[in-house]
């Protein structure tokens, strides 16, 4: 039975690594969704990741991850403790993931894949790694990912509010060319209500020039801290590298439920995509908060020289990846129509009710005389 | 006469509903619009400045805070956490002392547009109604038993009784959140919410209540206090309110002149010569009563025991030669 079920992983593996080219297959980034027992039903993949490709990654581990690994059994039982106050991501019985926006704690998983829901929590062989962040101050203290039943998970507690990033970096040479793999998450403690906040200030997206590539969502003008991307809405990036714009990367969206498109980044390194409807449900079951993943992807090859921590490559390839979440859109379930009509319907009827109500008090007295020599 | 009976008479003397009528508008652009001006009393005020006014608002309406604080799961709310319930009903209990149900005849944004559909009634001729004494005394229990439902809807939801859906229960029917924002330029809440049975039922309701809420406010002043669950809250904690309406019985002949302007048709306001505190339930402390009152001393408001603005007959006399103290 192992034994078939192991020929059936390797067979897996080497078909991904034909079609999928032998750089780009490993695909990671970084959710902020929680393994759910529904989402691992529904990512069947998941416990056949072949462990072997992962290992191909570990000695590309840069240091600070390696000495992470000791930072971690340090802070092991603080993390622990902050478990019993429920902070962070949480998923409601009905098995929808929790918005928690308003919240400073965030837990971040690593996953493995290009579909946001088919994605595997890579756990397994990985005992660590690090998570740079950086804040709209300057960097904040690493995080460390520590390996939670399988999953490798980061709890990461934002101190002020706005918009934080979480990097974790990944290297490897193959031959004369280096890949590199930046996976981003862009962690929002929000607030709907607080004012009296500089918002446009704090709402400004995080820029990390230290990365060969990376992907910012430009927020929109109204955005502050707390935005809802719906189906339908026009969702931009731009592509950077050290922070200057990057044109020709191929960019990829994908949905929740696997739709996919690509295109190409323009002169100023901008990219634009329409976040599709994917959600098809019956009425009865149909949840407006349902809060579904979009992952993005992008690619960068630089055919020249590279220098990279004073090593020279030949060239390079960057890959960065970065999630973020969308919801049903509100045309979908609300009606003016229904409203406007109702209200409406309302004030005529009573209006009409009243006046009749009152013209029916209004009828003069009418005597009936009765004549008595009749 | 030393300065401070000057003063005494000349507020005395007061156009009042003009005054009222000036107050009403500063504090409805203070709350409805304070938010633009970067303005913000927080989140535990004792009147209806509707949380669902986003950009507008200049605080915001207790209600919606507390009804979303009932709904954390009893863990959380019998935890700690529930400390910062208590810190937000603190917050809303000191803001209502001060003024007590002055917050609804003089800052509540619902009570001034419900005033500003009367101003439009009494333009066009239209006479109003009143309840009969018996549909009185039943419709007035409506109040408390949305009060009760505002607790017991959001605490079963923590419990697990109820749906998520139905959070804010009063917050989907209150008009509050259909009108206000509407000043704004802010149509949403003019929806029905299909996206689940409950919230069709609760968006379709608020709606509804919206509809009556215009019919009843034309030709019924003050139409919705008198089901405000806030006004019945209000009531229940008013006893250590500093502003206060009191009357002596006494002087007061019984004319009835104050209960004929009472929006609120309260009849013990001229009925009862016995009760030194006066106010009652449906009072949302307008003073017209004071304002109306032709014998000096019977009424009056007080503010910490001082007296802030006493019924005289000169000041009847000024107001009604200015014909100004409409009744209708
Ligand atoms: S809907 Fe009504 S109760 Fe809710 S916040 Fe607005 S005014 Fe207050
Ligand atoms: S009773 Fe009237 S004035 Fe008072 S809070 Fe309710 S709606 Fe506003
Ligand atoms: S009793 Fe007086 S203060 Fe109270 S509502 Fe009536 S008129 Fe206003």
């Amino acid at each position: 039975m192992l034994k078939k079920k192991s020929v059936y992983v390797a067979v897996l593996y080497v078909l991904q690594l034909i079609f999928a080219g032998s750089a780009a297959a490993d695909v990671l980034w970084l959710s902020e969704v929680p393994p759910s027992r529904r989402a691992q039903t529904a990512a069947p993949k998941a416990d056949d990741m072949p462990q072997e490709h992962r290992h191909e990654m570990q000695p590309g581990k840069t240091a600070s991850a390696q000495s992470a690994v000791a930072q971690s059994t340090v802070s092991a039982n603080s993390s622990a403790k902050k478990h019993k106050h429920g902070g962070g991501t949480e998923i409601d019985a009905t098995g929808e993931v929790v918005d928690n926006t308003h919240s400073g704690a965030k837990q971040v998983w690593l996953r493995n894949g290009s579909e946001p829901l088919g994605s595997a929590y890579a756990g397994t062989g990985r005992e660590s790694e690090t998570l740079t962040l950086l804040g709209l101050d300057g960097a904040l203290p690493d995080a460390v990912m520590k390996n939670e039943n399988g999953a490798l998970k980061a709890r990461i507690e934002l101190p002020e509010l706005g918009f934080y990033n979480a990097y974790l970096t990944q290297r490897m040479v193959h031959g004369d060319m280096l890949h590199v793999q930046i996976a981003k998450a862009e962690l929002l403690h929000g607030t709907c209500c607080a004012k009296g906040i500089d918002d446009e200030e704090v709402s400004k997206p995080i820029i990390n020039a230290n990365v060969p590539l990376e992907l910012v969502r430009v927020h929109y003008p109204d955005e502050k801290l707390f935005t809802r991307i719906v189906s339908g809405d026009q969702v931009n990036f731009t592509v950077l590298s050290f922070g200057k714009p990057v044109a020709g990367a191929k960019v990829s969206m994908t949905t929740q439920n696997g739709w996919s498109s690509s295109k190409v980044s323009d002169a100023e390194g901008r990219v634009a995509f329409t976040m599709i409807r994917d959600y098809y449900t019956p009425w009865l079951e149909f949840k407006k908060y349902r809060k579904q993943t979009y992952l993005m992807n992008a690619d960068l090859h630089v055919p020249s020289k590279v220098v990279a921590d004073g090593v020279v490559y030949g060239s390079a390839h960057y890959n960065s990846t970065l999630a973020g979440s969308y919801y049903p859109s509100p045309h979908d379930y609300r009606s003016y129509a229904w409203g406007l009509g109702i209200s409406l319907f309302v004030i005529v009827f009573g209006g009409v009710a009243i006046y009749l109500y009152r013209r029916r008090r209004l009828k003069p007295y009418k005597e009936v005389r009765v004549d008595d020599k009749a | 006469m030393t300065r401070l009976e000057e003063i005494r008479t000349a507020v005395n003397n007061v156009q009042f509903n003009r005054f009222r009528f000036w107050l009403q508008l500063f504090f409805f652009v203070l709350l409805v619009y304070g938010g633009f001006l970067a303005i913000d009393f927080g989140k535990s005020l004792p009147t209806f400045a509707c949380g669902y006014n986003k950009e507008g608002r200049g605080g915001m309406c207790y209600l919606m805070v507390l009804q979303h604080q009932m709904a954390w799961p009893w863990q959380k709310l019998f935890s700690e956490a529930g400390l910062a319930v208590l810190s937000g009903f603190a917050i809303f209990y000191l803001w209502f002392i001060a003024l007590n149900k002055g917050w609804c005849g003089f800052v509540c944004p619902l009570g001034t547009i419900q005033d500003w559909i009367t101003s439009l009634r009494r333009w066009t001729g239209i006479r109003y109604s009143r309840y009969t004494w018996e549909q009185f005394k039943g419709l007035a229990l409506i109040k408390y038993v949305l009060l009760a439902l505002m607790f017991i809807i959001p605490l079963g939801i923590g419990g697990g009784w109820f749906q998520k859906d139905l959070r804010s229960p009063f917050c989907m029917i209150c008009p509050g959140r259909t009108v206000i924002p509407l000043f704004g330029g802010d149509f949403t809440q003019l929806s029905v919410d299909f996206s689940s049975k409950t919230t069709m039922i609760m968006s379709g309701l608020g709606l509804i209540v919206m509809g009556l809420f215009f019919v009843g406010a034309f030709v019924k002043k003050r139409f919705f206090c008198f089901y405000c669950p806030m006004g019945a809250f209000h009531y229940l904690l008013s006893k250590p309110a500093l502003l206060r309406l009191r009357k002596d019985g006494t002087k007061c002949t019984r004319c009835g002149d104050c209960f004929r302007v009472c929006d609120q048709e309260i009849k013990d306001i001229a009925d009862d010569v016995d009760r030194k505190e006066i106010m009652t339930d449906d009072c949302i402390l307008c003073m017209k009563c004071v304002a109306a009152c032709p014998e000096t001393g019977a009424l009056k408001a007080t503010f910490a025991g001082i007296p802030i603005f006493e019924s005289t007959e000169k000041g009847f006399i000024k107001r009604m030669n200015k014909g100004r103290q409409a009744i209708n």
